[in-house]
């Protein structure tokens, strides 16, 4: 089993700094809210433009820059690996994961045509704040979409996704974990099969 | 009488034995030391679906309509709803096993059982099982499991689920003739659900690296999800901003 959930002293120790110094927060709760609000509205007129392919995958790549922290999701995506990487590596693996993530979860993306979101609440966190929503399909089913919002890389940014509890940067660590597995931990060769 | 006793000491030994269960160790979702075996278990289960499941659901999706479709989901919501009463009793969400016992009736009144005329009149629809039960009574999840037939799951909600099949069936136990058709219609109903998340599910068991792992990840997180709702806590937050105190990735 890989551990990809690796929790070192310094990660705990860092928490714990973190969670002691409760930081004042520039983010305010309704702009947490009104930042998902407007990504969801781009998602949606990227749905109903009815683009595809590569088109669709630019257009979700451009709205995961605007409104997501790449930087911070790559870096945690790649677990303890992204301490050994070198300069270049950290450069070529963020952009390689920005187009990983607008081609896989594009594909998704598109199961939420029709749909609709209602936000149902919003609550501090030690990071910012997570925005929680339903997501009412065509087919009648509801889905709870939580969006952790922070602003701690300067400005107000997404760098979490919970859908039904699962949250997105734990799947992608297990997920990248494995494709680093199955690549014998050649980082280079991740980031050549992820571009 | 006798029945009765040998149940109970049933439910006593699962519990005592899942007393022992070890804690995940640090930094792992969950704890897994019968990985090796879970992960044959896990190769069949992957080959009894792309060889039957995924194939017949895929067929039901063509040639089963969704009038009928949702009538077969409703058909055994209603058949798992004694059940969910009993569970619910006995984890003391009273309110909840009332609105059930509605449901039930109206369903089965007005809407012969196969429609949902509950669900137009705003009564409440949660869902629940043992496995939710031990966890309110306090139990842990224990080890991660994998299934055969049933897939991922926990040493906790492994025990829940032989005795929600076993001892907590009320049909079964009042009308043992109506089993082939409760079976029936419940074995429809997870050929629908596969059909229903047919994207969802190949995303995991066939495009994902290692289907194993992912598979676990999403179970275990949205077990934890549901339950956790139920209780109303909040959510339990994965930070990657920790270590950039001591790291800084903006200084780059």
């Amino acid at each position: 089993m890989p551990s990809n959930f690796n929790v070192t002293r310094r990660t705990l120790l860092a928490a714990g700094v973190a969670f002691a110094a409760t930081p004042s927060f520039a983010l305010s709760e309704s702009e947490a809210i009104s930042l998902v609000t407007s990504l969801v509205e781009d998602v949606q007129s990227v749905i109903d433009s009815g683009q595809s392919g590569n088109a669709l995958y630019r257009s979700f790549e451009g709205i995961f820059d605007r409104y997501a922290d790449v930087p911070i999701i790559a870096r945690s995506s790649l677990g303890v690996t992204w301490r050994s990487a070198s300069d270049s590596q950290k450069r070529r693996y963020t952009d390689a994961f920005g187009t990983y993530v607008a081609r896989k979860y594009g594909q998704r993306f598109g199961e939420f045509a029709g749909a609709e979101m209602t936000v149902t609440g919003a609550s501090q966190t030690q990071r910012g704040y997570v925005v929680t929503s339903d997501v009412k399909l065509p087919s009648g089913s509801t889905v709870a979409v939580e969006w952790q919002v922070s602003d701690a890389s300067g400005s107000n940014r997404v760098f979490d996704i919970y859908i039904e509890g699962i949250s997105m940067l734990i799947t992608e660590r297990g997920e990248i974990g494995a494709m680093l597995d199955a690549r014998g931990g050649n980082l280079d060769q991740l980031i050549a099969d992820m571009g | 009488m006798n029945i009765l006793r040998l149940r109970a000491t049933l439910v006593a030994s699962l519990l005592v034995l899942l007393g022992a269960c070890a804690e995940a160790p640090p930094g792992q979702l969950i704890a897994d030391p019968y990985e090796k075996t879970n992960r044959s278990i896990h190769e069949f289960n992957k080959g009894f679906d792309r060889g039957l499941v995924r194939p017949v659901a895929d067929v039901y999706g063509k040639v089963i309509g969704p009038d009928v479709d949702d009538s077969i989901q409703v058909a055994a919501e209603t058949i798992s709803l004694p059940n969910r009463i009993l569970n619910k009793i006995l984890q003391l969400r009273l309110i909840s096993a009332f609105q059930d016992t509605m449901r039930l009736g109206v369903n089965l009144g007005l809407g012969l059982g196969i429609k949902d005329p509950a669900t137009e009149f705003g009564i409440p629809n949660e869902d629940t099982d043992f496995g939710q039960t031990l966890d309110i009574w306090g139990f842990k999840e224990g080890n991660y499991v994998e299934l055969p037939f049933f897939g991922a799951s926990t040493e906790r909600d492994a025990i829940g689920l032989v005795v929600d099949l076993i001892l907590l069936d009320p049909i079964a136990e009042k009308r043992p003739e109506a089993r082939p058709v409760t079976v029936t219609v419940t074995l429809t109903s997870f050929v629908s659900n596969r059909n229903e998340f047919a994207d969802l599910v190949d995303s995991i068991l066939y495009e994902s690296e290692d289907s194993y792992s992912a598979q676990q990840l999403a179970y275990v997180q949205n077990r934890r999800f549901n339950l956790r709702r139920d209780r109303s806590n909040g959510a339990v937050l994965d930070d990657p901003y920790a270590d950039i105190l001591l790291e800084d990735p903006y200084a780059e």
